[in-house]
């Protein structure tokens, strides 16, 4: 549906965005998440025509962004990242506006009206653009995006500024959006993400560092089999049982977390399923196992480490207090990916032209 | 297109600045009017439309300064920019609706050729000349100052910098600035040009004409040309945006 | 190469830019020049003040050398100058050997030092014309006359005539010598209307030749020779046309031979006497509104809204005997009630009321007479005589916009001279035109136009702003 080949965008010398590529299929709601400043709203205002790529192809639907802008934008509902409102209209007049600017050819009364009721702006539709709360401000916003059933739905930080309630409410409308349009929706916040999307590009200084579905993105990347571990115990004589246990690279104890037992983290060698030794060897100590659980990163620790893990290799020093972490050898492999995805990219830019 | 010249027509009348524009238009042009003509019971409109043209400097500015720098600053010309709509049609719906307001205002004034029928007998096609000319005059206004507003975000510098160049387009053709007396010998021709070009952008002397009653194709393309100018400039302006 | 098609776009907004910027002033500067050769115009003004008239077209058409008007002017643009270069232009676009140039005499003087003399009255907009070694001006005063006429076409296309070989200016003649008051608004109109006036002593000049000449005396003081009047009656037995003024106000009263000259070969008797016609006198003013006659001078003033009008006035009188190949006919004359008082005296107190012993009207005020004469080879000459009693007739009521004297004034030159004796481009109307309202109309006016109009615009604009902003 949407298709996006080596974008890079500069402003004078800085790149905003370097050489990004992916594509979005039709109905999946696409997370972008990225840290403020990463070059999402930039690549969203390439995507919906607001801004023109330096180099690199959008494509909606088949129609290019340059080539065919208004076959491409009719396509497409935009909610950047401040709400496009005009503060000295109502919300109907607003909506009515739009409606005529999008060319849209439902009837006006009912299609308005089904938008008003999704978004929940019924009640307020008479009421003065500059007289809503924030919040209504960003549904007028969402349901300006929503006329004329675009089948692209680029959101920019959709719920920014809003308050928890608020926010629940906008996921939820969006979550429901998503069954029948395309969603590209950008977030630094990552539960959102985590919660609403399907699938999860990341970038970081205008490149893009991951791509993948929340839970296939945690995998990659900790691909080490990894648990934590809960025994009754005193934590010497559980170490003794476990040190011996074959496969087994690296033991942690976390301390005592619940009375009269310690928790652990281990590490086994990649392969190697190390649970029915460690099960037995404790059972043979009588050394009962309260818990045992693989550790599946968390979005927020691959965000964290992909996006650090280039701050390092991009300025080749350590800042101490900023990074306490980490696992150096997944973050190196995220920077190699990302590095040899850009040299790809930039081969293939080259027998472009 | 015709949304946005619907919503721009509509936003003057919602806001108070097409108020504004019309009251303070017809009122000064109420008081040229009244003593240029009824006071001294003259029926020719030509000294009223000698004046009339300093009345567009200090109020056509209010007419165009919000087009497009409140659209950048409030960020809704995303909306404009990424609807499927060319941005040619962007610009013309805008300066069309600006353009209409106008025509309101100048259309009000001539209420002035019955009011002199009543007292005398005014030429009517001659004063109509003078009329369009008018109108072409401040469209081309209208057209500067919306160039003007595409180039900043803030309405303020955008007023007063339309009102600084159309005042001094209003009043450089009376200085009779002589360039070719200045730079003589080889640079003779610059001189001779630099001349040509003052009087070619005194807007004055080229709305004599219609203040005369004569309709040449001289000062109709002027007018028509150089507005159509920066309609493009503005587009421009815009398009270029997007690539910086 | 990376951003070649940023790069083409980037680079075809800035050819495009600066292309469209030069192509707006190339078209222009073309159209500019194109208009001095070809009109590009349509002229809406009532008169067609921006177009020929036929006759100018014709004169236009036969210039052949190059000829130049130099408009004087301070550097600034105005209307009126924009008025006349708006009619000079279309003389270069008919005839491309007249160009016009305009002449800034304060940066400039050095250009106009030779016609220093000569425009030492001129205003601001005044033309030279100029053809080799002949020039001619236009003083830009005589433009636009008081009653919203331009004279702009006339006198230039009558300058211009005059260089063109073949055409010469009709003359008018004016005597001197008896202390002759020269009207200069006569001579104004007279010039304007395409005659070139001259003056000369009869005692030592001759009086002209052609058939189409005219001589006018106008108030003179002292009386003629009898030399001269022998000079003047042979020039009317040859078909010459002469025009006598006489003035109450400019005495006159020993005029023998010149009056019995009239009286004796003309039947005209003009009697020393000051007219009063109180029914049809101006209020606050020595002008009176004159009775027209029957004659064909007088037909298209009867014809137009307008009356003639004259000031202290000569009767004049018709004799007993007129001589048989004399005809008298009535132009202006006065109504039954008037009356004339004996001496200027009466005027001057004020004491107008009518006397027994006052001549009772009516009177003529001005009259035409011709008379037949042949020549010994039987060849027939009409002599044409025009007598008034005032020279008021013709002096400030000319440029008086209430009266038709002005007209008059032009009708019995060309009734005697002939209408193609002259140039005649016809002045045209200026734009606009005169309307009468009362005060009170006018502040009515004024407060509805100035006051409400524009404020209940701004109250309509609070209203629906007060209205929208607490929705």
């Amino acid at each position: 549906m949407v298709e996006i080949k080596n974008l890079s965008k500069k402003y004078g010398d800085k790149l905003a965005v370097d050489s990004i590529s992916f594509t979005v299929k039709q109905g999946e709601i696409l997370g972008f998440l990225g840290p403020n400043g990463a070059g999402k709203s930039t690549t969203m205002n390439i995507l919906t025509g607001y801004l023109s790529a330096t180099s690199g192809e959008v494509s909606i639907d088949g129609y290019d962004i340059l080539d065919n802008p208004v076959e491409a934008k009719k396509r497409i509902g935009y909610l950047p990242e401040h709400p496009p409102l005009y503060m000295d209209m109502t919300v109907w007049e607003y909506l009515d506006f739009v409606y005529d600017l999008k060319k849209v050819t439902e009837d006006r009364e009912a299609h308005l009206d089904s938008i008003c009721e999704t978004v929940k702006l019924t009640d307020v539709k008479d009421r003065l653009i500059a007289n809503l709360s924030k919040g209504y401000k960003q549904r007028v916003g969402l349901a300006q995006a929503l006329i004329g059933n675009p089948e692209v739905l680029i959101l920019d930080e959709p719920t920014v500024g809003l308050d928890p309630k608020q926010i629940i409410e906008i996921r939820s409308v969006i979550k429901q959006l998503g069954r029948d349009h395309t969603v590209i929706l950008s977030s630094h916040i990552l539960q959102e993400v985590n919660a609403i999307c399907e699938r999860v590009i990341i970038i970081n200084k205008g490149r893009l560092v991951a791509s993948d579905t929340p839970e296939n993105l945690g995998k990659s990347i900790s691909n080490e089999n990894k648990f934590q571990l809960r025994v009754a115990g005193d934590e010497r004589s559980i170490l003794d049982v476990l040190e011996p246990v074959a496969g087994i690279q690296y033991i942690k104890s976390l301390g005592r977390k619940e009375a009269g037992s310690i928790d652990f983290i281990i590490e086994a060698a990649p392969n190697v399923d190390v649970r029915t030794p460690i099960f037995n060897a404790l059972a043979a100590a009588s050394l009962p196992i309260l818990s045992l659980q693989t550790m599946d990163l968390s979005l927020e620790e691959i965000f964290l480490e992909v996006t650090k893990g280039q701050a390092v290799a991009e300025a080749g020093e350590v800042d101490e207090d900023e990074i306490e972490l980490v696992n150096m050898p997944a973050a190196a492999a995220a920077v190699k990916e990302a590095a040899e995805k850009e040299e790809e990219g930039a081969d293939l830019h080259d027998s472009n032209l | 297109m015709t949304a946005i010249y619907k919503r721009e027509l509509r936003s003057y009348f919602k806001n108070p600045v097409g108020y504004i524009f019309l009251s303070a238009f017809i009122f000064f042009a109420s008081l040229m009017f009244v003593f240029i003509n009824l006071n001294s019971q003259q029926t020719s409109l030509s000294g009223f439309f000698s004046n009339v043209s300093l009345i567009f400097v200090f109020v056509i500015p209010v007419l165009t300064m919000r087009l497009f720098s409140e659209e950048r600053k409030s960020k809704t010309d995303q909306l404009l920019l990424t609807a499927p709509v060319r941005v040619t049609d962007i610009v013309f719906g805008k300066f069309l609706a600006a353009a209409t307001v106008l025509l309101i205002g100048v259309v009000a004034t001539m209420l002035f050729i019955p009011i002199m029928e009543r007292y005398g007998t005014p030429d009517v096609t001659e004063s109509l000349v003078g009329y369009f000319g008018l109108l072409l005059m401040g469209l081309l206004f209208v057209s500067l100052g919306m160039f003007m507003s595409s180039i900043t975000e803030s309405q303020v510098i955008a007023a007063v910098s339309t009102l600084v160049i159309i005042f001094f387009l209003w009043f450089i053709g009376g200085l009779s600035l002589q360039f070719s007396e200045m730079l003589t010998g080889w640079l003779s021709w610059l001189g001779k040009f630099l001349d040509w070009l003052l009087d070619f952008i005194s807007i004055n002397n080229r709305f004599y004409d219609f203040t005369l009653g004569t309709l040449n194709l001289v000062p109709v393309f002027y007018f028509v040309s150089l507005t159509g100018l920066f309609v493009f400039l503005t587009i421009r302006v815009i398009e270029r945006r997007r690539w910086k | 190469m990376k951003n070649k098609k940023a790069w083409r776009y980037s680079l075809n907004s800035k050819a495009f830019i600066i292309g469209a910027v030069v192509i707006v002033l190339l078209l222009n500067a073309i159209l500019i020049a194109l208009n001095d050769k070809i009109s590009l115009e349509i002229d809406f003004t009532k008169d067609q003040i921006f177009a020929l008239t036929e006759e100018s077209k014709e004169i236009v058409d036969q210039i052949d050398a190059d000829t130049e008007i130099l408009m004087l002017t301070t550097g600034t643009e105005s209307e009126t100058l924009s008025m006349v270069q708006n009619v000079l232009e279309e003389y270069t676009q008919r005839n491309s050997k007249i160009t016009v140039r305009e002449v800034d005499v304060i940066k400039n003087p050095a250009e106009v030092q030779a016609y220093a003399y000569e425009l030492a009255d001129m205003a601001i907009g005044s033309l030279i014309i100029r053809q080799g070694e002949r020039y001619e001006f236009v003083n830009s005063q005589d433009f636009f006359s008081q009653n919203g006429y331009s004279y702009v076409e006339r006198m230039v296309t009558t300058k211009l005539a005059s260089f063109i070989d073949g055409i010469t200016l009709s003359e008018i003649t004016f005597t001197t010598g008896h202390g002759e008051q020269i009207s200069s608004n006569a001579t104004k109109i007279l010039e304007m209307g395409g005659y070139s006036v001259k003056q000369l002593d009869m005692l030592t000049g001759e009086l002209p030749a052609e058939a189409n000449s005219l001589v006018i005396i106008s108030s003179p003081q002292t009386d003629f020779s009898p030399e001269e009047i022998d000079k003047l009656d042979a020039y009317l037995d040859k078909g010459g046309n002469v025009q006598i003024y006489f003035d109450p106000l400019y005495g006159g009263a020993g005029l023998i031979n010149l009056e019995s000259y009239l009286t004796e070969d003309w039947g005209v008797i003009r009697n020393n006497d000051v007219i009063f016609d109180r029914g049809n006198m101006i209020e606050n003013s020595n002008f009176m509104l004159a009775e027209l006659g029957e004659h064909e001078m007088v037909e298209p003033i009867a014809e137009s809204q307008k009356r003639a009008g004259y000031g202290p006035a000569n009767s004049l009188d018709r004799a007993v005997e007129i001589p048989p190949s004399v005809e008298i006919s009535t132009v202006l004359s006065t109504t039954d009630e008037a009356y004339a008082k004996g001496s200027l005296e009466s005027l001057k107190e004020g004491d107008v009321a009518k006397a027994p012993d006052d001549a009772e009207g009516p009177f003529d005020v001005m009259l035409v007479a011709e008379r037949q004469t042949s020549n010994v080879e039987n060849e027939v000459f009409t002599g044409r005589l025009v007598v008034g009693g005032s020279v008021l007739i013709f002096d400030q009521l000319t440029t008086d916009t209430r009266f038709a004297n002005e007209d008059l004034l032009l009708n019995s030159v060309s009734w005697m001279k002939g209408a193609s004796a002259s140039i005649t481009v016809r002045a045209k109307a200026l734009p606009g035109g005169k309307m009468v309202l009362s005060k009170t109309q006018f502040w009515t006016w004024f407060v509805i136009l100035v006051a409400v109009v524009p404020l209940a615009i701004l109250g309509a604009g609070i209203v629906v702003f007060m209205k929208r902003r607490y929705k």
